[in-house]
């Protein structure tokens, strides 16, 4: 019998880190969770003598924090390095694809545009067609009428419900979009998509629209603190001062 | 038998009617006369089809001599109209011609039953050399 281990499910499936340096800072955490959970517990110092010793364990915590941070980082460092070297090795290409492509979508969409444009010249065309058609019909149903002739009531029903139809093709003409689709099947449809952006032009008053979102507050926030911090006063902050164990 | 052939304009205002853009109603079983293109799979390249309709007329008479049948063809090749009808897109004839000719000048569109990769187009993808292989 050898004393080697026998090879079970996942050992040709490694985690990416070495698993006995991590065992060995998770037991050293695990030490020092459980001494600290004693100062915690305690919750005061009541000493110099105490107070010193305290330090030391905050020290000690530090310097594991230190030292399982750099394990962290040396772990990974192979594995960001290869990352990094895969996006290196690929950037060129996908960079000269991207920008074919994106120089080739600006020719597509002046073809969609011109062909929007045609579109709507048509459905303006159409819609002015049935609006003669619908007063055409009105003018015919209005004649019938005054005249009480059969024959005209008919015509005048007829011209109604052409004008109806001219009216329903109008509708649908102005909602047709100007697409592009693929010459083999291989490719999708191509379509104009409308992307709306803010021209800022009053900063002020859009300033105003949101002063009360929680993203501008955050900002302002870092802002007025960078600028305290470097002794300068900001008109409406304070100056907020914490003393914190360092 | 009804002797009289059916008129072209009749053969084909479905399909002239559709082209236009009027959404004339389709109904499964009756296929249209006109030139199509349709997938025989999800993602797979258009596939060019034409349906007919086959008549026998008399010269002298210009009478029917037999029955009228509708005759479908995709990519050289007799298909029933009924069966694929309902997956039939119409398109003009020469969005059909071209469809016909892309057949022929890419090898890789022969492969009708599984999904079109563009990328394995082994032609230039120059404008001029697309329209004119």
């Amino acid at each position: 019998m050898t004393e080697e281990r026998t090879a079970t499910i996942g050992d040709n499936n490694p985690p990416p880190y070495d698993v006995a340096k991590l065992e060995a800072v998770k037991d050293k955490a695990r030490a020092f969770s459980a001494e600290a959970a004693v100062w915690i517990k305690k919750g005061e110092v009541e000493s110099a003598e105490e107070a010193e010793q305290l330090n030391d364990v905050v020290a000690k915590g530090r310097q594991l924090v230190k030292g399982s941070d750099d394990l962290r980082k040396q772990e990974k460092k192979p594995h960001a390095d290869a990352g990094k070297a895969v996006d290196d090795a690929f950037r060129v290409v996908l960079d000269a694809l991207n920008r074919a492509v994106n120089d080739l979508k600006p020719i597509a969409a002046k073809w969609m545009q011109a062909e929007q444009a045609k579109q709507r010249a048509e459905a303006e065309r159409i819609a002015r067609e049935a609006r003669q058609a619908e007063e055409e019909a009105a003018r015919l149903a209005a004649q019938a009428a005054r005249s009480n002739d059969a024959m005209a009531a008919a015509e005048a029903e007829q011209a109604a419900s052409e004008a109806a139809a001219m009216q329903k093709q109008a509708d649908k003409a102005s909602k047709q979009k100007a697409r592009v689709g693929s010459a083999t099947g291989g490719g999708r449809t191509m379509a104009l998509r409308t992307v709306k952006t803010a021209n800022i032009e009053n900063l002020n008053l859009v300033f105003r629209h949101f002063s009360t979102h929680p993203d501008v507050r955050d900002v302002l926030q870092r802002l007025a603190t960078a600028a305290i911090r470097k002794g300068e006063d900001v008109p409406g902050a304070t100056k907020d001062e914490q003393q914190v164990a360092a | 038998m009804i002797r009289q052939p059916t008129p072209l304009a009749v053969q084909y205002g479905w399909w002239r009617k559709s082209l236009s853009g009027q959404e004339p109603p389709r109904h499964e079983g009756y296929p249209e006369c006109g030139w199509y293109k349709y997938r025989a799979v999800k993602n797979g390249p258009f596939l060019p089809v034409r349906i007919w309709l086959e008549q026998e007329i008399d010269s002298e008479t210009g009478e029917l001599c037999a029955d009228e049948r509708l005759r479908c063809v995709c990519l050289g090749a007799r298909r029933d109209p009924e069966a694929i009808w309902t997956y039939l897109r119409p398109i003009s004839r020469a969005a059909y011609d071209e469809l016909e000719r892309l057949h022929r000048d890419i090898d890789q569109m022969a492969a009708t039953h599984a999904p079109f990769d563009v990328t394995a187009i082994t032609h230039t993808t120059q404008p001029q050399l697309w329209s004119n292989i």
